[in-house]
């Protein structure tokens, strides 16, 4: 082995992960070039990376863990003891102390919903469920455009409108909460596969977003 | 009148400002769960062990929260948390012994083991990195599963993840030069046991020594 060879072997799994400075990204590059032995022990080295980085697979949280943290998480916030004093400087702002009971009352009164994702979506009670699916971003227009002329030509007005196809050909639409509306006017979706997670509501062919990837 | 209303409009007031806390972690921390959780399943290499860890991690990381400093790499702040967990109360109890069916060979190898030269040797003239891709994708993370702690920990934060060096000094609590001393083995030893599948598979022939 010669002298740069020495110098050069240590650093092959930072040139691989291109974590040198680029000067020493050159030097072994060059020598790599040169070298049949160096050249060698960094093609094994890449294809273990790539071994692992191409099949050990992102696992996907089960519902039930997702569902379980996110209660843990509200009753954590709910029992904190910052949580009193945080509902009693709301009311004095709002100057309306005689209120602070009886709220108080509704608020305890009403935990279970907190828990199932809060007074802003009273939908949610026992309707649906938490969800993680698949499918295809689809505008949802075009597809309704495809579904009356059998031809996609004549476009609709205004800008495309994501929605998620799934496997079974159904269409789902998301409700139109922040995050929803987020990847409904997200163009850049469009006729990718996605993963969408959020909560379902059972009875129309709804998501209301909690978050999403391209995958 | 309007009493029947007011209170529900203060009610929904009150929420928010109390959950503000609680909405905002949810917003940044939840979308990295998958990753958390993927993890955790090859640091724990159990499904229940790793959902503990998960939660654990969360509600850590949940009552940390004020001691997070916006505007750092929140995802590394996560996996330094999941880190510190799984090491101070997981790795001693994990349900599911380390295997041992696998020949002779420790792949706990001490730090300051030379193996270079051992791989070099028992390497085949012939190799071909694409026999890789002929394994399964799960006999490959059965060989991550192989590894000895800190060696699975690296490779996953940097192969999986793609954290870079630094990331992963934070996320551990290593120098640098550690990271990269602690990948350069890990992976050579991972070489070894691809190779090991490779010739049970047939893909190559076993080495003479064996
Ligand atoms: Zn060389
Ligand atoms: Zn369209």
């Amino acid at each position: 082995m010669g002298k740069k060879c020495e110098t050069i072997q240590p650093l092959i799994t930072g040139f691989i992960d291109e974590e040198l400075p680029a000067d020493q990204q050159q030097d072994v590059a060059g020598h790599l070039e040169q070298c049949a032995t160096c050249s060698e022990l960094y093609r094994q080295e890449r294809a273990v990376k790539e071994a692992v980085r191409e099949n050990v697979r992102m696992a996907v949280t089960p519902v039930h863990l997702r569902q379980n943290i996110r209660s843990r998480i509200s009753e954590a916030a709910a029992s904190a003891p910052g949580f009193l004093k945080a509902l009693q400087q709301v009311f004095s702002a709002y100057k309306l102390k005689s209120a602070f009971a009886l709220t108080l009352l509704i608020i305890v009164a009403g935990m279970p919903y907190l828990r199932t994702g809060g007074l802003s979506s009273p939908h949610r009670a026992g309707q649906g469920e938490w969800i993680v699916m698949e499918g295809s971003a689809v505008c949802i227009d075009c597809e309704l455009l495809k579904q009356k002329n059998h031809e996609g030509h004549h476009p609709h007005p205004g800008a495309h409108r994501t929605a998620l196809r799934t496997k079974d050909g159904l269409i789902w639409s998301f409700l139109q909460t922040e995050q929803g509306i987020d990847l409904i006017n997200n163009q850049n979706v469009l006729n990718k596969k996605i993963r969408v997670r959020g909560y379902r509501l059972q009875d129309q062919k709804y998501i209301e977003v909690e978050g999403f990837e391209i995958i | 009148m309007s009493i029947g209303v007011m209170p529900i409009k203060l009610q929904e007031t009150a929420m928010s400002s109390v959950n503000t806390r609680e909405q905002e972690f949810s917003r940044i921390a939840f979308e990295h769960m998958d990753a958390i959780y993927s993890t955790a399943l090859r640091l724990a290499r159990n499904e229940q062990d790793a959902e503990d860890l998960v939660q654990d991690t969360y509600m850590r990381a949940f009552r940390f929260f004020d001691k997070f400093e916006p505007g750092t790499n929140f995802k590394a702040w996560l996996f330094k948390i999941l880190t510190n967990t799984f090491i101070n109360s997981y790795r001693k109890k994990t349900r599911q012994p380390q295997r041992v069916d696998f020949d002779k060979v420790s792949y706990a190898l001490p730090e300051e083991e030379k193996t270079d030269n051992h791989v070099k040797e028992s390497s085949p003239r012939n190799f071909n990195p694409e026999l890789y891709r002929k394994l399964f994708d799960d006999q490959i993370t059965d060989a991550l599963d192989r590894l000895t702690d800190d060696f699975r920990l690296v490779v996953v934060l940097c192969d999986i993840h793609g954290f870079s060096y630094k990331e992963i000094a934070d996320i551990i609590g290593t120098p640098i030069g550690t990271v990269m001393s602690r990948l350069s083995r890990a992976r050579k030893i991972l070489q070894k046991i691809l190779e090991e599948y490779a010739a049970k598979e047939g893909f190559i022939k076993r080495r003479q020594a064996e």
